[in-house]
């Protein structure tokens, strides 16, 4: 078979695969470490789209754009060769965002912040309630879950931490990371990228003039990283 | 001879595809490279798979809107009811991505289709440009992000200054040609017979526009997925508290984010405590139009020669009205 007959089912053969890991990266839960959950649903109909496409190419064979192939095999091959893996602790520094008014809780809460129940909150919650009035939110309870950051270029006292989590607003590109600072007294014990649920107490410390909160934790217990990561704005 | 030596230089490229990919992934997974070399293209992957994941649902849905313009839409009917007025007609353009609610992957392909069949270039350049924002559905999402922030005249500009770009973009650029594309041949060198299918027609000449735009697609999100991983976003966002700077800051993290429309009134809130409003509506109104993944794919519809003034009319547009309208004291 010619070079030129076998571009329609090499064509072909790559819509498959591209069709097979939107579905099965769907399906095995895998596309949220990639992209808002809120599309899950259009990767199913689009990966329907391109089974036909494929079975199309195949049959009906058009005459092939220049290096149609060549694209294609850039998203397969790294797809199907390199196994999905969160943005963890060794990205947080490329990957940073900037906090906003998004959370409704922790905005309305903080006006109130005794009659709430702050171990509802989670890091994102947190951080923006911070960044409105840290003053009230001492000695308020916490309870939250992330993975630990204990980069070297850090500087982190030896009994601290950051617990840390990436929000998702559109897919990895726009993902930045949040982070507490958490004391501890075997922090040590915890390398980065292991994922714990710390539960204590908030406290404030001075950082050039800025207050900003430090979670003085009385437990810290080791978890399962979640099947979905990152925290995702749900509007 | 000819077709021999493509076809030899085509499976060389392919070659090299495989090869060049298969090294990323073998130094990734089994190769005992620094840390930070992984860190970065794990980064990298991750960035490039993200945006290309969420861009192939739009391009899908564009390729088919796209071929469907191609196989119904009668050129004499079009021809027929449309203007004679440049400006008028460029203003049609602008207002009829309220009907066919796509963003820019598949805005692009539906153009160059609109052009094809007897729309005049005007049309094509402003619907291309001014789609992505003018569609009901990123209108509800900045509704839903930005009126209770700043208010509704915020969210009313971000559709009146994509309006007036896009008309004068269109305007500013009368020389700008669409490129013959695959599925304009496949439409002149084919006949439909009377038993073929007009669903399978439809498919085949999507498939067509698909494979065509998907290529840029996929250069568009390895440049933003490179540019990311070397620049890091803080950088970027450290440039914002310059107020001169703010509004091109703002423009360059849109670009590079190569965020779909639908969702970007999302993320520019998430900037809100970084960047000015003005800034942010830079961020808005640019950013839909321009960005990594879009360039190349106006330059499959245009050709590259006129991309460079094309962006920069878009820019310098931007620049100048998101200023005005700061000056005037309405954002």
């Amino acid at each position: 078979m010619g070079m030129t007959r076998m571009m329609p089912w090499l064509t072909g053969i790559l819509l498959f695969a591209v069709a097979a890991l939107l579905f099965v990266r769907t399906a095995n839960g895998q596309m949220a470490l990639y992209i808002h959950p809120r599309y899950e649903v259009l990767m199913y109909g689009c990966g329907a789209v391109l089974f036909a496409l494929a079975i199309i190419c195949i049959t009906m064979p058009i005459p092939m754009p220049r290096h149609s192939i060549q694209f294609l095999l850039i998203p397969v091959l790294f797809g199907l060769g390199i196994a999905p893996r969160a943005l963890g602790a060794d990205a947080i520094g490329h990957q940073s965002t900037a906090l906003n008014q998004i959370a409704q809780r922790p905005q309305s809460a903080v006006a109130n912040v005794s009659a709430v129940d702050t171990t509802q909150w989670n890091i994102y919650e947190w951080a923006v309630a911070a960044s409105i009035d840290p003053l009230v939110l001492k000695g308020k309870p916490v309870q939250i879950d992330g993975f630990v950051v204990r980069n070297s270029d850090m500087q982190l006292a030896d009994n601290q931490f950051m617990l840390a989590r990436y929000v998702l607003t559109c897919c990895v590109a726009d993902a930045g990371g949040v982070g507490m600072h958490v004391q501890w007294a075997n922090s040590a014990s915890y390398h980065s990228d292991q994922w714990v649920r710390v539960e204590g107490v908030i406290d404030l410390y001075d950082v050039n003039g800025v207050m900003q909160p430090l979670v003085i934790a009385h437990t810290v217990a080791q978890i399962t990283a979640p099947p979905k990561p990152y925290l995702v704005l749900q509007k | 001879m000819t077709a021999l030596v493509q076809q030899i230089r085509s499976g060389v490229m392919t070659l090299c595809t495989i090869a060049a990919c298969g090294v990323v992934v073998v130094a990734n997974r089994w190769l005992p490279v620094s840390a930070d070399i992984i860190t970065k293209t794990d980064l990298f992957i991750a960035i490039f798979l993200g945006i290309l994941y969420e861009a192939l649902p739009f391009l899908t849905a564009g390729a088919l809107i796209s071929a469907a313009i191609h196989q119904f839409l009668d050129p004499q009917w079009l021809a027929q009811r449309l203007p004679k007025s440049r400006w008028l007609v460029a203003f049609i353009g602008a207002l009829l991505g309220f009907f066919l609610p796509i963003c820019e992957c598949g805005s692009i392909p539906a153009a160059r289709s609109l052009v094809y069949r007897g729309a005049p270039v005007s049309l094509g350049v402003a619907f291309a440009v001014a789609a992505p924002v003018i569609n009901p559905i990123v209108f509800i999402s900045t509704s839903v992000a930005f009126a209770g922030v700043f208010g509704w005249s915020f969210v009313l500009w971000r559709f009146g200054l994509t309006v007036i770009i896009a008309v004068l973009t269109a305007i500013m650029m009368p020389k700008l040609i669409v490129v013959p594309s695959l599925t304009s041949e496949l439409a002149d060198n084919h006949t439909h017979a009377d038993d073929e299918i007009p669903f399978l027609v439809w498919l085949r000449h999507a498939l067509g526009d698909l494979l065509d735009m998907l290529r840029y697609v996929i250069i568009g999100a390895s440049l933003a997925a490179m540019i990311q991983v070397i620049v890091p976003n803080t950088l970027i966002l450290q440039l914002a508290s310059n107020a001169w700077l703010a509004i091109p800051a703002a423009m360059l993290l849109a670009a590079v984010m190569s965020i779909c429309s639908t969702v970007d009134a999302f993320v520019a809130l998430s900037l809100v405590g970084s960047f000015s409003p003005v800034a942010l509506m830079a961020f808005l109104v640019f950013g839909p139009i321009i960005d990594f993944k879009s360039i190349p794919m106006f330059a499959a519809v245009f050709g590259w020669r006129p991309i460079p003034q094309f962006v920069a009319t878009i820019a310098v547009l931007t620049i100048v009205l998101c200023s005005a309208i700061w000056r005037l004291g309405w954002v």
